[in-house]
């Protein structure tokens, strides 16, 4: 059991700010990165012998990370009404311009795009990997990709930002 | 092209990382703690198929499906199906069948219906009294099949009494359900007692065997409990796992396993084979028996208020009455404990502001495991001058603090002799939003912080407010 802790602490301790990182793309919200994260490391534990003895327990850290986002979001949607209603929100500045740009584009497009964006081009997953983890055809990953740039493109363009960012096109591998 | 778009993509997501520099996360043994707090349940063999099928080694998260409801089914006792005559019980144990005290074997030879028309002096279960295929059917949405009571194989699950009447059927997906009346003249209430501290003797016997949870059940016959295990067959994915409903009314007890293979899972053990076992069993009898069950929680045992820290009513006044599970207090002494505070807007360290001792407390909803938490944390410096020093630098940052999207307002704030509490609330915007109401508060010489994720269930700023003024006064009383 001892064993067993230190196991999980050592993993937790060496992948929780990646995960953090990912999440934060992910979701375009620090709150929301931090809550989902701790306790997607909640549940690892619950089942460690056998997280632990998945091909990749960070892989099941942020899937379990994402759906739980992605749950909250939904209750939200279908829950909570907040009792004070604001007007347009306010895009507070953030210390870099650039990171409120991009967090931005990534919350205008569907989740599932964003979701393997982030896979894709943060964690460095190949297509083959992503459908893999998400168990999506890699055809559809290869379309979430293509779209999810060509809306980043176009979202960041708008806003004046374009940042290095080329047409969307070409085909992904 | 491509390869200019890949590149900048890549690396401005990677430039996030220093917004996340100075976040912190309550540490593996918060989550440990977070997860020692919850009770666990199985995921069917059902559901474990159809992850399958999308998951490819990860997990689902979605709840098993017997814990969602299936359509509300007509009441048991209006089928006029009878019940389907349970076989002479295996007597063969399992391989994997723990040290438990075997039952004594008086079955042998005794003709199909046990104890309905046995010959000793207990009295005789009366037909109908047990679950039909119809009643696991509509309560769990699978497909079962009546199969020979006694075989299921399933941990811990005693050999039935033999006077008992038994049934026991078996999905598609290898779960198992099975059940025996066992009529005990005058002896009901010791025969129940038996039987958990059997069960609870299994299933704590070390090895491969763990107990899950324990819960009292009132309203449902004349007294009950629910538990939960898991024991042997083992896979590298699963292993199995057993509910077991325990009711007793007049001189009967009924018992219904309900197990098989799965994986852990958050969610507390549901009472519905309890009710439809007692809607049969006093159907058959006869009788009339409450079936509006509450349940209460034995093991893991709820740690209950603590001196310094909110109370569960606090969080009732606050409108989160469902948040009745205050957790252990974990601190930063511990291996694995807060190194800061958990919350994105307090970017104040703590630590480094002097404080001796930071402490960590979560309160959950014991029924709705995985579901919202309130987190307090309480950081005690060595005197008063130091925690308002460091409450100050909290509020002002926090008062600072924003991210991209959100509309963060500050909600109240109060000083008064013994303490000062600030709250605040931040909304997202857009189609997925999320919402975080927190506060923090000062007094004597510890300030403590509170947060608490919006779900479904939202505290008015007035309330949260009030919260942190509760906070601060179980400080300093």
């Amino acid at each position: 059991m001892a064993a067993n802790t230190a196991d999980f602490d050592e993993f937790y301790n060496a992948t929780h700010r990646r995960v953090l990182h990912q999440m934060y793309a992910m979701t375009g919200n620090l709150a929301d990165a931090q809550e989902c994260t701790q306790e997607a490391y909640a549940r690892a534990w619950q089942r460690w012998k056998t997280v632990s003895q998945a091909s990749s327990p960070e892989a099941w850290i942020r899937t379990v990370a994402w759906r739980i986002a992605a749950s909250r979001w939904r209750k939200a949607k279908n829950g909570v009404t907040a009792l004070v209603k604001h007007g347009v929100p306010d895009h507070s500045p953030s210390p870099d311009p650039d990171h409120v740009a991009l967090v931005t584009a990534l919350k205008q497009i569907p989740e599932s795009q964003r979701q393997a964006i982030v896979l894709h081009h943060l964690v460095g997953m190949s297509v083959d990997d992503i459908a893999r983890e998400t168990g999506a055809p890699t055809g559809t990953i290869k379309a979430r990709l293509s779209r999810g740039r060509a809306a980043l493109a176009q979202l960041l363009t708008d806003t004046g930002d374009t940042a290095g960012l080329p047409a969307a096109g070409g085909e992904l591998s | 092209m491509s390869d200019n778009l890949d590149d900048s993509l890549s690396r401005r997501l990677s430039s996030l990382e220093s917004d996340v520099a100075g976040i912190s996360l309550p540490g593996p043994a918060a989550a440990r703690r977070r997860a020692a707090q919850r009770t666990r349940h199985q995921l069917t063999g059902g559901v474990l198929a159809g992850v399958a099928a999308v998951a490819l080694g990860v997990f689902a998260v979605s709840p098993p499906d017997f814990v969602a409801s299936p359509d509300p089914a007509g009441s048991p006792s209006d089928s006029p199906t009878p019940t389907a005559v349970p076989t002479t019980p295996t007597q063969s144990p399992s391989p994997s069948t723990p040290p438990v005290e075997p039952s004594p074997d008086p079955s042998s030879g005794e003709s199909p219906g046990g104890g309905e028309d046995g010959g000793s002096d207990s009295p005789t279960v009366p037909a109908g009294a047990l679950l039909t295929v119809d009643d696991v059917e509509n309560d769990t949405s699978e497909a079962w099949a009546e199969v020979d009571a006694g075989a299921s194989g399933l941990p811990c699950v005693p050999d039935i009494p033999g006077d008992a009447a038994a049934v026991a059927y078996e999905s598609p997906y290898d779960s198992h359900i099975e059940q025996f009346v066992d009529p005990a003249d005058g002896a009901a209430e010791a025969r129940l007692e038996e039987l958990r501290d059997e069960l609870t003797g299994c299933a704590e016997s070390g090895g491969d065997f763990h107990l899950i949870q324990v819960w009292s059940l009132s309203g449902v016959g004349d007294a009950g409990y629910l538990l939960v295990w898991n024991g042997p067959p083992t896979t590298p994915d699963t292993q199995t796992y057993v509910t077991a409903s325990l009711v007793r009314t007049g001189d009967f007890v009924s018992a219904v396993f309900h197990g098989g293979p799965g994986q852990d899972y958050n969610a507390p053990a549901q009472p519905r084979l309890a009710v439809l076992a007692i809607e049969r069993l006093c159907g058959a009898l006869g009788t009339e028996c409450p079936t509006t069950p509450e349940q209460e929680r034995l093991f893991p045992e709820p740690t209950g208020d603590l001196d310094g820290w909110l109370t569960t009513d606090d969080l009732a006044e606050a409108g989160l009455e469902a948040l009745t599970d205050g957790g252990q207090v974990l601190d930063s002494g511990d291996e694995g404990g807060p190194t800061g505070y958990g919350y994105v807007a307090f970017t104040r360290d703590p630590l480094a502001d002097g404080a001796e001792l930071l402490e960590q407390r979560q309160y959950g909803d014991p029924m709705d495991p995985g579901g919202p938490i309130l987190i307090q944390e309480r950081a005690t410096f060595a005197d008063a001058e130091g925690a308002r020093a460091h409450y100050a630098e909290l509020v002002f940052e926090a008062n600072q603090f924003s991210q991209p999207g959100d509309v963060i307002e500050s909600t109240g704030d109060v000083s008064v002799p013994g303490y000062e509490a600030a709250t605040w609330r931040a909304e997202g915007s857009g189609e997925f939003a999320s919402v975080f109401v927190y506060g923090a508060a000062v007094s004597e010489n510890v300030v403590t912080v509170v947060y608490y994720g919006v779900d479904q269930v939202d505290v008015p700023p007035e309330q949260m407010q009030q919260l942190l003024e509760r906070a601060a006064q179980r400080i300093g009383g």
